[in-house]
């Protein structure tokens, strides 16, 4: 059985005799990592502004990757400095760390694993929209351990990876430069529906942000209150989408007070979660 | 010279077929490099660079070079339409011509002309915004073939304007009479979305690109006449003739190939880029190599430049004039979002190139030789782009 100055012998093996020079080079190497890192960020975000549309959030969705590739690059270079690299020595890590992950840090450590999984399973990306537990909003940076959404309110909130193990994620746009809007409308009393449902088709024929690609569609349900219309359309690019809703909502109203329908009014009807 | 309007390769071809001229390889680079030098000093740049491009126009040459006429075109539409109506079938009662944007020759009048067709015109735009269907008035008379020359002059992009040119499309459908319809290619790709145009409507028909001989053809200068000297035209940068060619009977230079890509395969954009790039040496007139050769020089002209920070409203604004082929001033707020100060931004695209307003009719259309960058940079912006 070891004593403790077996164990304290097994340590000054595990570690090299790094010396200023090793201390120098370790110090050179992980500035130099954060800076790759950042300065790649700054241009790749900065590039998915000038690019075309279509290939914004490709460029988006590299930035996280490329942090992973120069941090395991950067772990790569510097491990053998420190430590001398031997199986035994890396069995006894192992063992070390796994206690440590275990106690201190298994939060930090599952939303990191985490995060690599949301690399290649890619439940959201850098420029999606998704929605996770109440929060809705545009992925606008990917960390190691955690995501900052930009509510539609300017709000930025940090959600850690590790939420994906047990919740689900709603993504909006998946990826695609467009995404569908939908505007809401309330009618009661004697109306044509077949009219207004028509009308609002034009509606959404005729908006400037309207992707003539993709569908229309006008959904109809009856309520105790009246008659619910749900527009759904989709803009030419996602950034656009408040607008678009703001134009389709807008101009529907309009129509519906042309055609003399009374729109519905019901105090106390629960709000729809913003984006939805 | 005109073109051979007898030869196939003149004549219509399907709208899906239509393939733009490509641009030799080294211009694409060089084009890159001119978008990222211009990324990279955009924080710098005026919301409008206009001196730049009024120094260039007081340059370009006018007068040496005469216009060329567009009767060849008019030529192969009227043999086209020649063809197609000694055919009576009633399979090809309709022939819908889907001409490139930008035409302001009124080529489809000039055709209707020709043949003594009785032509159908629009209703004044103001009218069709009322949402009911305004009259269409079917001209009578002997004439078994009605022109339309511009079915996009039959809409307006708001929920009460579709209706008079949804229709005419389903009188043109349902009738028995005889239609020549021609529409412009946004409008065509809108009114196949908005009114079910490519349903009620055959397949349309086009005008193949023009490649660089077509040009070279087209835009060659006189060989002179008199005591006249030929003129040569030469590029700037290396002195050689644009026109000449090797032994194999191929352009020797690439300049007419990358005129014919910018230009997008459309001769009414090719002219004014050509214009723009033309130069003369101010002292002696451009003395050539030869004796008795004038020569003029000629380079790629510089393209306008869309008003930094408004990028989304002018590009709403211009999407809307190349939908509709021009509106007025008054007409535009109807078929854009309420957020966007029109005034300004139709004040700051004149400034800088990119539409001009007609004298006497007062709408506004996107220039020519804006064209290719507006193209860009709506499909850059996510917009659908039409095949022309």
């Amino acid at each position: 059985m070891e004593d403790a100055s077996d164990r304290v012998e097994r340590v000054r093996q595990l570690i090299n005799d790094i010396g200023l020079a090793g201390v120098v080079e370790i110090v050179i190497v992980v500035a130099l990592g954060l800076v790759t890192i950042s300065m790649s960020r700054r241009v790749l975000e900065w590039l998915a502004d000038v690019v075309p549309s279509r290939a914004r959030l490709y460029v988006l969705g590299t930035v996280p990757v490329l942090r992973l590739v120069v941090l395991i690059a950067t772990i790569v270079w510097i491990v053998p400095i420190v430590f001398d690299i031997t199986l035994g020595n890396v069995v006894f890590i192992a063992g070390g760390l796994s206690v440590a992950l275990g106690f201190a840090f298994k939060d930090v450590a599952s939303s990191v694993i985490a995060g690599i999984v949301v690399l290649f399973e890619r439940p959201y990306r850098t420029g999606d929209w998704v929605r996770i537990g109440e929060d809705y909003g545009e992925v606008r940076h990917m960390g190691m351990r955690a995501i900052k959404l930009v509510t539609p309110n300017d709000d930025v909130i940090t959600i850690a990876h590790d939420r994906i193990w047990g919740e689900s994620v709603g993504s909006s746009n998946d990826g695609a430069s467009t995404l569908m809007c939908v505007a809401r409308f309330y009618a009661c009393g004697e109306h044509d529906g077949a009219h207004l449902r028509a009308a609002l088709q034009d509606v959404a024929l005729t908006s400037a942000w309207l992707n003539l690609d993709q569908p229309i569609l006008v959904i109809v349900d009856q309520h105790p209150w009246g008659t619910r219309y749900q527009l759904k359309a989709y803009p030419f690019d996602l950034r656009h989408q408040f607008l678009f809703i703001t134009d389709l909502t807008v101009r529907g109203r309009t129509v519906m007070h042309e055609l003399g329908i009374r729109e519905a009014i019901v105090p106390g009807l629960p709000e729809s979660p913003a984006g939805a | 010279m005109m073109p051979d309007t007898d030869a196939p390769e003149r004549l219509l071809i399907a709208l899906g077929d239509y393939r733009r001229p490509a641009a030799p390889a080294h211009h694409a680079v060089e084009r890159l490099g001119d978008r990222v030098r211009r990324l990279l000093g955009r924080d710098s740049a005026d919301a409008v660079q206009d001196d730049r491009l009024r120094r260039e126009r007081a340059v370009a040459l006018q007068d040496s070079i005469p216009a060329p006429g567009f009767d060849g075109i008019v030529d192969a539409l009227a043999a086209s339409l020649h063809d197609w109506r000694a055919d009576t079938s009633s399979a090809s009662r309709i022939r819908v011509l889907v001409l490139p944007p930008c035409e302001r020759q009124d080529l489809m009048r000039q055709v209707a002309g020709r043949h003594g067709l009785a032509v159908l015109d629009p209703p004044p735009r103001h009218t069709l915004n009322g949402g009911s269907r305004t009259p269409i008035a079917e001209p009578g008379g002997e004439s078994d073939i009605v022109v339309v020359p511009r079915l996009q002059h039959w809409f307006l992009r708001h929920h009460g304007g579709l209706a008079t040119g949804r229709a005419l499309l389903h009188r043109m459908a349902s009738g028995s009479r005889r239609w020549f319809v021609g529409v412009d290619a946004w409008s065509w790709r809108y009114l196949s979305r908005a009114a079910h145009a490519d349903l009620l409507l055959p397949a349309p028909l086009t005008s193949p690109a023009w490649d660089a001989d077509r040009l070279a053809e087209w835009l060659a200068p006189p060989g002179g006449a008199g005591g006249d000297a030929p003129v040569s035209v030469r590029t700037v940068k290396g002195g050689e003739d644009v026109f000449a060619r090797d032994e194999d009977g191929a352009l020797s230079h690439d300049y007419l190939r990358e005129l014919a890509a910018r230009s997008l395969g459309i001769p009414w954009v090719a002219w004014p880029l050509w214009q723009r790039g033309l130069r003369t040496v101010p002292d002696e007139g451009g003395a050539g190599p030869d004796s008795g050769t004038r020569a003029l020089w000629v380079t790629h002209g510089i393209d306008p430049v869309l008003p930094a920070g408004h990028l989304t409203g002018a590009l709403l604004l211009l999407q809307s004039l190349l939908v509709h082929d021009g509106l007025r001033a008054e007409e535009l707020p109807v078929t854009l979002p309420a957020t966007f100060e029109v005034e300004a931004l139709l004040c700051a695209l004149d400034r800088a190139g990119f539409i001009g307003q007609h004298v006497a009719r007062g709408d506004w259309t996107v220039l020519p030789s804006a064209y290719p960058v507006v193209r860009t940079a709506l499909a850059e912006a996510g917009w659908s782009m039409p095949p022309l």
